[in-house]
This record gives structure tokens, sequence and C-alpha cells, in this order.
């Protein structure tokens, strides 16, 4: 086994995946770091990138990007007081109040080096815990693993939605759009209209484009939600800052710790674990020094960030072992990885160790860059700040168009995404999630193969699902995630709880 | 139209949605194989479940108390008629570029689309407008065309 992490740490430390990781690093903080911008944007506008890529080479970037798009939503957080992801949201509190008076630079300092070591603790978490679960999901069969895709969809179809209702229908219809196309188990065309293109279904890419960048197109375009204001400050030394990687530790451990929890999870959310950590390092604080962390403190900072890196490699957990992505970032990248040819999973750490590993490493030199490169450019991410939308959002819808064609050099694909854009501008003006669509375009495939497997060797018995005990309890939480926030919601009416 | 008259509407067309798709799985072929499921099973269980829901909603927009319509309405996004109408204006250009890379390239109708773009978003500094156009242009194709080689139709015509 270590010549094999051997090999893929060599493999990782190849020039060309060190640029290509650098270069999702950079990317990723510009759009983290600018308000408007998403992760997630961000890594729809680098898939088409990747396809000509090597899967490790292709990781690199991705992962590069996933980590410092944490990092960079903190600058705007700190320095504008508009977090540049919904992560970040908990940074601004204690982050901007600093920033107003005058410290921008520690909380951009303590902001970064406790990015740094949550990364570096949910590294560490996945590297212990992953292969463990892996291991354990060998052993799953295709019962286990249609309930298990089951529960995954039900998590992430109740949790964090406002209307519980809407999340469901919209990963309803996902499911409809993923049984478009040949049938998983003999190949049979369904609803494909005679159409050539429609055999192959409908690619995770242009949904993804279409989904998330066109709505936030329109967002900025249309609605001119993003009118940013400057950041009237100036920024010496930020550099100095990497020795504080080990300060306010034990706030950092626990956060970090928060943080993979909450992000193994699926559906649970980075919002939750970072204001989940704000309050604990709150009560972890000593009452003489509370008024000091309401007013603004690099605790205040220290704790949310370390959460918000915590939630990288806790969300890689379920995806990498288990094939269930936790939110949309990690919906992309296992679509990322399929479009490489692979299917992350147990199977994966038994079939491509090589790969696993390389992951890891990835991650590790991902994290090390952002440590390094977000402090020494710190200047440049405060210019960035300041890019009218007017000349971004065209440049980024033209990526979009070009992206989608060069998927397979058609149109239709770019059809595929407009049509996918006009639809998650109608679920955002309707109140519809867009989140459980596009988790179930990802999971309909394997959920209905492992379904329909199960059924065939059962003969058609569908009492299969809760004989076996594991497929039990998936089942059992599944319908406690589902039942609950209703029961809860008839108690509060009553007044009972 | 509230809230609560929009998710009657909405469950409605859902549910009409469901019905065609309904239909267009009878046209399935059914089970191939005895005691199993065929291709028509997942489909069917889909449908049921949207069917289900799509009714859900339909019956909290009717049975919802007249005072939870003056609640604030969390779950949507209200648009004014200008930016409906601009919402309109963008996925027409989107369409018209789309339709125009082919038969003209990838080059002579991306400035425009993007001048378009930034008109739309309220800029009438043109002439900046028009060299932010061309020279990002440029660069996005040569990036996809050179870089990444996209085979993208530069000028059609040539």
């Amino acid at each position: 086994m270590i010549d094999i992490a051997i090999t893929a740490l060599f493999d990782v430390l190849s020039p060309v995946n060190l640029l290509a990781s650098l270069g999702g690093v950079l990317f990723g903080l510009f759009v983290g770091a600018t308000p408007g911008l998403t992760i997630s944007l961000g890594m729809v506008l680098l898939l088409p990138v990747t396809y000509s890529m090597n899967p490790v080479t292709s990781i690199s970037l991705l992962l590069g990007l996933f980590i410092s798009g944490m990092t960079g939503g903190s600058i705007s957080a700190i320095l504008l007081n508009i977090p540049g992801t919904p992560s970040a949201s908990a940074t601004a509190i204690a982050g901007h109040q600093m920033a107003r008076r005058g410290e921008a630079e520690s909380a951009l300092g303590t902001a970064v080096t406790s990015s740094f070591f949550g990364a570096m603790v949910s590294l560490a978490v996945l590297v212990l815990v992953a292969p463990t679960v892996a291991r354990a999901a060998l052993k799953f069969g295709e019962v286990e693993l249609g309930a298990l895709v089951f529960l995954g969809l039900t998590l992430i179809c109740s949790f964090g939605q406002k209307s519980m209702v809407k999340g469901l229908i919209s990963g309803a219809v996902g499911l409809m759009i993923t049984t478009v196309g040949m049938d998983p188990i003999i190949g049979r065309p369904r609803y494909t209209f005679g159409l050539v293109e429609l055999m192959s279904g409908i690619s995770f890419l242009p949904v993804m484009i279409g989904l998330f960048a066109i709505p936030q197109i329109l967002n900025g375009l249309v609605m001119k939600s993003n009118v940013i204001p400057d950041f009237k400050g100036e920024l010496r030394g930020v550099f100095s800052h990497i020795r504080g990687v080990f300060k306010h530790l034990r706030y950092k451990v626990v956060s970090a710790l928060i943080g993979t929890g909450v992000g193994a999870i699926p559906g649970a959310g980075g919002p939750i674990a970072v204001f989940l950590a704000y309050d604990v390092a709150r009560r972890m604080t000593p009452e003489e020094q509370k008024k000091e962390f309401d007013a603004g403190n690099e605790v205040g900072v220290a704790a949310p960030e370390a959460a918000n890196n915590g939630i990288n490699g806790g969300a890689l957990i379920p995806m990498m072992t288990l094939g269930i992505p936790g939110d949309p970032v990690t919906a992309i990248l296992l679509g990322a990885l399929m479009i490489q040819g692979l299917t992350p999973g147990p199977l994966l750490f038994r079939n491509d160790p090589l790969f696993v590993y390389s992951v890891f490493w990835a991650f590790l030199v991902g994290a090390i860059f952002v440590l390094i490169v977000t402090l020494a450019t710190m200047k440049i991410w405060v210019t960035v700040l300041q890019i009218p939308s007017w000349i971004l959002l065209p440049i980024i819808s033209i990526f979009c168009v070009i992206g989608t064609y060069s998927l397979r050099n058609s149109f239709w694909d770019t059809g595929v995404m407009l049509a996918f854009g006009l639809l998650g501008f109608l679920m955002l003006r309707f109140g519809f999630p867009v989140v459980p669509l596009l988790l179930a375009i990802v999971l309909g495939p394997a959920f209905e193969r492992h379904i329909r497997l199960s059924l065939i060797t059962s003969k058609g018995d569908p009492t299969v699902f809760l004989t076996h005990p594991i497929s039990l309890v998936f089942i059992v939480i599944a319908l406690f995630t589902f039942f609950s926030p209703i029961v809860r919601s008839l108690f509060k009416k009553k007044g009972g709880i | 139209m509230n809230e609560k008259r929009e998710n009657i509407v909405i469950g409605a067309i859902l549910l009409t949605f469901a019905s065609g798709y309904a239909y267009m799985t009878t046209q399935l072929p059914t089970r191939d194989m005895p005691n199993t499921v065929g291709v028509d099973f997942m489909p069917w269980v889909f449908c049921i479940f949207l069917a289900s829901m799509s009714v859900l909603l339909i019956v909290s927009g009717i049975v919802r108390r007249p005072s939870d319509g003056d609640a604030p309405r969390p779950t949507r996004v209200h648009l004014t008629r200008s930016q409906i109408r601009g919402a309109v204006i963008l996925f027409a250009i989107f369409v018209v570029y789309i339709a125009l890379i082919d038969v003209v390239g990838f080059l002579l109708v991306t400035p425009p689309a993007m001048f378009a773009l930034m008109y739309l978003e309220g800029v009438r500094r043109y002439s900046r407008m028009a060299v932010i156009a061309i020279v990002s242009t440029l660069v996005i194709y040569g990036l996809f065309r050179y870089v990444f080689e996209v085979s993208i139709p530069g000028i059609a015509f040539l």
C-alpha cells in the first residue's frame, strides 16, 4: 500500500498536476472572492477544460478550486461584509467588525490559516475514515446500495429546503429526467422521441451549467443584485500571519471536526456547520472574553473558517466511499469523475487505489497552495473584488456556451444548457430548490440500476429491502428524515413542541 | 398572483406533466422476464411520486388558512415586470447567439452578443464595451481553439 501511496504522490507532484492544482486554486480564489460567483459555477465552468486531462490532473484542478473557493469566500465576507460563499456567512460576523476597526489584515490572516488548519484536520479524517467506510461498503449488495442511494436522495431532498414538498418535486423531476435514453439494465430506449441525441440520455454538464450559471447570470445582469461596495481600507503584509496556523488551537480543532462531521452528512450544508462552530466557539470562550468575542475577534473568525474548510474533507467521505454527493459541489465533482470514466464508491478503493491516494495527495497539495498563494496575493484579490459585473457576466455567458459546445462539438448540448437555464430560472422564481434536481440527475441512474437488479434477483419481491438488516436501517433513517419535519410541524401547530 | 394560487397552478401543471409522462410510459415495453420488473418500473414509481407531490402542492394551496396568505413568502423570488422583460430578452439573446454561431461563426457573432449583454445590464460606455467584447472574444476563442483544441467554427464561411 505504501508503494501505491508514494507512486500517487509522485504523480500529483508532476509539473502538469502541480500547475493544474495551482490553476484551480487561483480560479477558486477568484470565484470565491467575487460576490455573485459560486464554487459550483466555477466547477461547471472548468468541467469542459477537464475532458482532455487525465483523471489525476482533472481532480488536482477541481480540488484546488474546491478548497480555495471556500477560503476565497471569506475575503469578501471580511472586507465587504458580503460572503463570497454561503459558508462564509459566519466569518462575516466577526471578520467584518475587525476590518471596520482597521484589523482587516489580522482577520484575513486568521481566516486563511484557520481554513488551512480546517482542511488539514478534515483531510486526516478523510484518510483515516474513508478506507474503513469503503471496506464496509464493499460488503453491500445491490439491495443495500439501492437503499443507500434512496437514503441519500431523501436526505438531500428533505434537508435545508424551505418547502419539503417543493424539494421532493424537484428531486422527482430530476429522477424522471434520468429515465431519458437507454435504460441501464437491458439498453431499451425510453422517451427519446426518435432523436439520436437523446439515446445516451441527458448529459450532466449542460444540465449543471444551465441550472447554476444561467440563473446567476440572470441574477447579475437583469436583477442587478450584486452591487458591490468598494473596500476603502489598505492592506500591507498578510503573509506574516502564516505563523498563526496553530493559534487558537482548541477552537480550531473543535470547529474543524464540526465542519468535517456536518460536511459528511449528505444535504446538511456548509452554513449549518459554520454557524454551529461559531456558536460552540462562543460557548467555549471564557465569560470575561465574551464581550470581545461579540465585538469581533480572531476566535470569531478562526472557528467558522476552520469549520468552513473542514467541510471539504467531510463532504468527500460519502462521495468517495459511497458515491453519494452531499452538496452541489461534490455532485459536480462526482459528475467530473464519471466523465473521466471513474465511478466513485467502494469499488473505487478496491479497483483504483492509486487514484484514491492521488485524491488525498491532491487535496493536501491544494490546501498548501491555498495557504501560501492566498496570503502572498491578498492584495490582488482585493482588486478582483472591484471587477464590474458587466465585464464578468458576459464573459461567463460565452464560457457557458462554448463549454457545453465542447462536450461533443455540438450545439445540441448548448440548447439543453439553455433549456435547463430556463428551468433553473423558473424554479428560482417559484421557490423550487435546484439542488435536489441536480443530485437526482447524478444519482438517478445508480438508483434505478440498484433497485431493479435487487428486484430482479429477488424475483420481484419488494420486501427484500426490509429483510436485509443494513438496507432496513437505511430505509428507517430515510423514512425518519422524511417524516420528522412533518411530525414536528404538526406538533408545533398544536403547541406541543 | 399570490403564492397560494401559484402553488395550485404549478401543481396542476406538474400533474399534467406527470400524466403526459405516464402516457409515454404506457408505450414502453412491459416486463421481459417473469416475476421481475421491466424498463417501465422506475418511470412508474417516479411518475406516481411526482403526481402525489403535485396533489399535495395543490392541496396545500387550497387548505392554507387565509392568514397564511398574508405571511411573508420565503420560498419564491419576486420579480418586477421590467426584470421579467429583461430575463426574456436575455434568453432571446442566448437563443439568437446559439443559432447564429453555427451559421456565421464564433468570431463574428460573439462580440455583438457580448455587447448586447453589457447593454442589457445598463452600461452605455460604447467604445469600452466594444473593446472588451472584441478582446474577450479573441481570448476565449484562442483559449478553446488552441489550448483546449475545441473545433469552434471561427468564421463559418471562410
